[in-house]
């Protein structure tokens, strides 16, 4: 009935599941082994707007892209995953930028929910006028 | 109870949540690369509403309020505009999430004081019925 709170919430959980992979990103920012082989490579959330302008309906996150830029090679030859040359390929996290994320997804989770608190409010406020 | 003034009241409010629509969806579409945000261009838009009903109630008088459709509400929005507040983000995104919460604090009070002249409206009928109870 009220496609508002769809959208909102649609907000809400978009910045959330971003907020999922900085979570991850951070985790392992010194990983160098996965399953798919390699070191840890940086998740990154593509949103995508839903609907058009005559019938918007939110923002959903479209797919996970794995960042491709290469992480810094280091010098660690006691490390058990560095190569003959005693170099270590590390993940291309950088844990400045995933801070700089996840304040940035932290914020917009909540002008959503403001936005929703005054929807809300604007309901209950039509619901008392029969009162 | 449905004179041209609380029609004309219930259209605006309608509009108001329609417009509260369009704002949340650029609020929740404020990370989205290449995004434009979309506002109602309210009085256009009331107006419209308004026009759409002269077939319902006769009007003696120019000065008159025209009295909206009964279908107003599910109609399509016509005074739809894009409106970027940021013209220059890298990932083309147009909106401005302070601008677009001031927008929303803006429309939910146009809509308080649209409901509360309604509620008086209201208040008044009620008044007469309690009042006639008691004779």
């Amino acid at each position: 009935m009220i496609k508002g709170f769809g959208i909102l919430s649609s907000g809400m959980s978009a910045q959330r599941e971003r907020l999922d992979l900085v979570g991850s990103n951070l985790a392992n920012a010194n990983t160098t082994r996965t399953q798919e082989g390699g070191p840890y490579r940086r998740r990154v959330a593509i949103f995508e707007a839903l609907g058009d302008d005559q019938n918007p309906s939110g923002v959903a996150v479209s797919e996970v892209r794995l960042d491709q830029n290469p992480g810094p090679v280091v010098y660690d030859p006691s490390h058990p995953d560095a190569d003959a040359d005693g170099m270590v390929h590390m993940p291309n996290v950088n844990v400045v930028e995933e801070m700089v994320d996840m304040m940035t997804a932290s914020r917009s989770f909540e002008a959503n929910s403001q936005a929703f608190q005054t929807l809300r409010d604007m309901v209950s406020q039509s619901i008392n006028l029969g009162r | 109870m449905s004179d041209p003034v609380n029609l004309s009241l219930r259209a605006a409010l309608d509009l108001r949540y329609q417009r509260h629509e369009m704002l949340a969806n650029n609020l929740a579409n404020a990370d989205t690369p290449g995004f434009q945000p979309t506002d109602l261009e309210f009085e256009g838009a009331l107006q419209r509403e308004l026009a759409g009903g002269t077939a319902a109630l006769a009007r003696t008088n120019p000065a008159h309020l025209p009295a909206p459709a009964t279908t107003g509400s599910d109609s399509e929005l016509q005074n739809t505009v894009e409106r970027p507040d940021v013209t220059d983000s890298l990932d083309g995104n147009g909106v401005d999430s302070d601008k677009e919460l001031a927008r929303v604090a803006d429309n939910s009070l146009q809509f308080k004081a649209a409901l509360e002249v309604l509620r008086r409206r209201y208040g008044v009928v009620k008044q007469v019925l309690t009042d006639m109870s008691r004779v």
